[in-house]
């Protein structure tokens, strides 16, 4: 089986990436976005720690 | 020492930060596996005397995504149940983390089966009854999400939005058993009845491939974004504090 053929789908090319494109993008998309978040989240929360004084509980 | 020690928000996080790279992994895994099987392994063909053509193929993302979205509906309305109950912190947030996953779930269930729908019944979308029941799981997640941020206060946002998510739950019944026709003969039904035992083995291999590599993938999903939560929840706790400082 050629590349070709492979990526036509006997002629339901159309069909058939549109669902896999969808599935990459979505997944692999929340992935990147779930490991930003969570960079964020942490990077945000030293820095309200340094703006406080050190050892304190306000 | 029981496994209950890891009902605490503290010992959860790094426990799950372990686990999220062999999730990751195994999904990757299985997924890569299913795919090679789902294209090259299989016949070209679906069925016996009006055979589906190789758009047949999106099976392979539809089912494993339609069956996520049902059973991490389930995941959450049972962490909501189970916060309720025990009203730990955890419990909660464990659901919290699982409905966006869910909704992306549900979301490319639709989506893939609106492109399946076309080629093989000529329609992108009809308000068949197993398709307008998923539409509603999907309102029931953006819902249950939109709820819980609409509500400033964390534990009492914990409390409406695990209710509206025990309640949805009628809703998954309703999909599972929402089939047109039951039988093909009779009528021309856009679900039917299917029996996987009856399926071409190397289709029926590459789906559950599919399925388990999905089902790892939620793992994985679901505890990056239940740590995310843990520390912006626990912000005020020395543990946090002290793992900042150490990451700082």
């Amino acid at each position: 089986m050629s590349v070709m053929e492979f990526l036509s789908q006997g002629g339901y090319a159309y069909f058939v990436w549109a669902s896999y494109g969808a599935a990459l993008v979505l997944l692999v998309g929340e992935m990147v976005q779930l490991r930003r978040t969570h960079r964020t989240i942490l990077t945000r929360l030293g820095r309200l720690l340094r703006m406080r004084p050190r050892g304190g509980d306000s | 020492m029981s496994i209950f020690r890891y009902a605490a928000p503290a010992s959860f996080y790094p426990l799950a930060g372990r686990l999220i790279p062999w999730f990751a992994a195994i999904a990757a895994a299985s997924i890569l596996i299913g795919l090679y099987w789902g294209f090259f392994q299989t016949p070209d063909q679906l069925g016996g005397t009006n055979p589906q053509k190789e758009y047949y193929r999106i099976i392979f993302v539809h089912v494993p995504a339609a069956w996520m979205s049902m059973w991490l509906y389930l995941v959450l309305a049972a962490w909501s149940a189970v916060g309720l109950v025990f009203n730990t912190r955890l419990s909660f947030m464990m659901a919290r983390a699982a409905a966006p996953t869910g909704a992306i779930f549900t979301f490319l269930a639709l989506w893939t089966g609106a492109f399946w729908g076309r080629p093989s019944w000529g329609t992108y979308w009809d308000w068949d009854p197993r398709l307008t029941s998923e539409l509603i799981l999907f309102f029931l997640y953006i819902g249950y999400i939109a709820l819980h941020s609409a509500i400033d206060d964390a534990r009492r946002a914990d409390r409406a939005s695990a209710l509206l998510a025990i309640v949805g739950l009628v809703m998954l019944p309703v999909i599972f058993w929402s089939i047109n026709c039951p039988d093909p003969n009779q009528c021309a039904a856009l679900h039917q009845r299917s029996d996987l035992s009856q399926m071409e083995s190397n289709i029926f291999r590459a789906m559950m491939l599919m399925t388990f590599g999905f089902w790892m993938y939620s793992f994985a999903a679901v505890f990056m974004r239940v740590r995310g939560i843990i520390l912006s929840r626990e912000a005020e706790s020395a543990w946090v504090r002290a793992l900042v400082e150490a990451k700082a």
